[in-house]
């Protein structure tokens, strides 16, 4: 069923708005069917044969008496259970996709609850529609609440308002929090409900005694987690604590001299902080090492690496982001790798890492000394992971800025081991020298200190690089004229601010006017107007246009790229966070050539284009990974 | 409205979202459908 639509560029179309799925109505398009449906054993030969045998019982045989198969040649007992089986499953998730469409699933959980529910999928759901919420992550309850009403399931039953308290603090979980108040549960659950408060407290009593949420008294309050979330933090905690107290192998004999000897080579005067830190990972099998920005923390990094490499020892560098990584490449001239790729965890999805899923199994490693960089950004579930790949007696190094943001994934770890006063940790204050000339650097580290920005003229401007700026406005519209204007050359009298070079927008949030999107768009229209009919493709809400600055918001480990400066070299992998500009846009072979800054050329499809995303706005967290 | 007919091609499908545009072969006609579903499986 649909209507017939006039598309402006190709015509007219049929969009479908429902549809029902009727077998071949001819033995021709049966057999095409069967050849082309990826049923296992079954290719257009053998689909020929079988039409051939059983001509209109073919589709009795395939679902009910496969064994008759045997009779043709080729087909074994096994291969005929097979492909009756392959052809089974094709029919019901089909079925189900279609099924689950009005409860807002789309056809990729589709198939993942048929894997688990079998093909009584459909009559399970029937029965019990909440079950949905426990087998996808991102349900929406209240689509499902309202369908499973109409099918006359009680309002108070256990199953609805079981479900609306894990629905309540999987939308925590999703914001990034690992657990939920108490209070703050009995009343979103009271307004999604509409049941009595006294209803939803046995609930969650009944869910605490099927071990489904767990609740934590700490001081005055109770909080309340959904149970994975709970062992993934008591995971964390133990391993931590166990790895910590472990026998301090890896210790380095004659370590001062050592120290010396490298500071000496390096032409290095290490500060008294950043000695505190390295003797720290001397001292103990874990320490965390936070400061903000120019305090030093790369040196630190460099020196460790040098100095355990002096010892044959094997160092491992790692970082939660594919972008943090690669900085932590450069700066160190060590290879690091991100925590997904080193813990070999990579193509695991995310629902599969937060239950904690016995299938994703992480690679233990092979090392003396782990440090893992921009920590702040590790969510509960990959420590979780790493702590498990790490063998006791290893030493760990978190270093990280604990001023800022927790990770986007559930849990704020760094900030949360330096509450625990359990871990070694050295904080280092001391701004260095050439850092310390920066405005930015300095008023980063004002505002932690909830002081007041310096501001230009208020310091002595010899001394001082003029690089902060405070605008003070409130009218949106005006913010916005303002943004334009300073990206569209008012910056040039104090130097080389081409856009695309050296000026990057930030924005706190995604939504509004002066969110990340319409910033996005409104300067995509100043800086890369569409001149000269250059060629544009449009995806989502999106116009990509050639010239356009982008950014991958995705690892994509296989995708083939090839740099041809500065001389010629291919690999595979491009990562969320790094950035690059549209080159060209090719009709024809309906792809797109984007050029990263680091001169990778990569070639990206029409359908993969939700890789990318406009880079002239980007949000605060994106921001974070990124050196500007 | 409605039309019934076989899938003869599938011209373009989104992997993400499965917006997808195929030629439906009806008796009467070729005609270009579009929908957002798995569904061309």
């Amino acid at each position: 069923m649909g209507n017939f639509v006039e598309h402006p560029e190709y015509g007219t179309q049929f969009k479908i708005e429902t549809f029902e799925k009727t077998l071949p109505e001819t033995l021709e398009g049966l057999e095409r069917y069967l050849a082309n449906s990826n049923l296992k054993g079954i290719g257009p030969a053998t689909a020929k044969k079988i039409i051939k045998q059983f001509g209109g019982d073919t589709i009795h045989i395939l679902r009910f008496e496969p064994e008759k198969l045997t009779c043709i040649k080729g087909i074994t007992k096994e291969k005929a259970i097979e492909a009756s089986e392959s052809f089974n499953a094709n029919w019901e998730i089909f079925r189900i996709v279609d099924y689950l469409q009005k409860y807002g699933i789309g056809p990729q959980n589709a198939e993942r609850i048929y894997k688990k529910l079998g093909p009584d999928t459909i009559d399970l759901i029937e029965q019990n529609p909440y079950m949905l919420i426990d087998l996808v992550t991102k349900a929406d309850f209240r689509q499902i609440d309202q369908i499973a009403l109409k099918l006359g399931l009680d309002q108070e039953s256990d199953k609805r308002v079981q479900s609306g308290i894990k629905y309540a603090l999987r939308i925590a979980n999703n914001n990034g929090n690992c657990c939920v108040l108490y209070e703050n549960l009995l009343e979103f659950c009271h307004e999604l409900l509409g049941v009595s408060l006294e209803l939803i407290e046995e609930s969650i009593i009944n869910l605490k005694a099927l071990k489904e949420v767990v609740i934590e008294d700490r001081e005055t309050q109770e909080w309340v987690y959904l149970s994975n979330y709970d062992q993934a933090e008591k995971n964390v905690a133990e391993n931590l604590i166990a790895l910590d107290n472990y026998k301090n192998v890896k210790e380095i004999s004659g370590f001062d001299r050592k120290l010396k000897k490298i500071e000496k080579s390096s032409e290095l005067e290490l500060s008294d902080k950043q000695l505190e830190a390295i003797k720290a990972v001397q001292n103990h099998n874990v320490c965390v090492i936070t400061g903000g920005p120019g305090t030093g923390k790369t040196t630190i990094i460099k020196t460790i690496i040098e100095l355990y490499k002096q010892q044959e020892k094997k160092v491992v560098l790692c970082a939660p982001t594919g972008r943090a990584a690669k900085r932590m490449t450069e700066t160190t001239g060590e290879e690091a790798k991100t925590l997904h790729r080193l813990l070999e965890i990579g193509k695991a999805e995310n629902d599969q890492m937060q239950t904690m899923d016995p299938n994703v199994e992480v690679v233990p490693l092979d090392a003396d000394v782990v440090i893992v960089d921009e920590m702040s950004m590790v969510d509960l579930f990959i420590m979780n992971y790493l702590l498990q790949a790490i063998y006791k007696g290893t030493k760990l190094v978190l270093v990280g800025d604990s001023n800022q943001l927790p990770s986007v994934g559930p849990g704020n770890v760094l900030k949360d081991i330096i509450n625990s006063e359990k871990i070694t940790v050295v904080t280092l204050n001391k701004i260095f020298r050439q850092a310390a000339k920066s405005k930015i650097i300095l008023n980063s580290h004002k505002v932690n200190e909830g002081e007041n920005f310096l501001i230009q003229k208020s310091e002595n401007k010899d001394e001082l690089i003029d690089d902060f700026f405070f605008i003070s406005e409130k009218s949106q519209d005006k913010i916005l004229e303002t943004v334009i204007s300073l990206c569209s050359g008012r910056l040039k009298k104090y130097g080389n601010y081409d856009f695309a070079e050296n000026i990057q927008v930030i924005s706190p949030t995604k939504k509004g006017m002066l969110g990340v999107k319409e910033l996005n768009k409104s300067l995509q229209e100043i800086i890369n107007q569409q001149i000269g009919n250059k060629k544009e493709r449009k995806f989502g809400d999106s116009i990509f246009r050639e010239g356009d600055r982008i950014m991958q918001i995705k690892n994509n480990y296989d995708i083939y790229w090839e740099k041809h400066e500065p001389r010629l070299e291919v690999g595979k992998g491009v990562f969320n966070g790094e950035y690059g500009a549209i080159e060209n846009i090719d009709e024809t072979e309906k792809r797109i050539k984007i050029k990263f800054d680091d001169s990778k050329i990569v070639w990206y499809g029409f359908d993969e284009l939700e890789q990318i995303e406009h880079s002239y706005c980007i949000t605060v967290h994106k921001s974070q990974r990124k050196r500007i | 409205m409605e039309i019934t007919g076989e899938i003869k091609e599938i011209i373009y499908r989104n992997e993400i979202n499965s917006y997808t545009i195929a030629v439906l072969e009806t008796r009467e006609e070729e005609t270009t459908t579009v929908r957002v579903s798995s569904f061309y499986k």
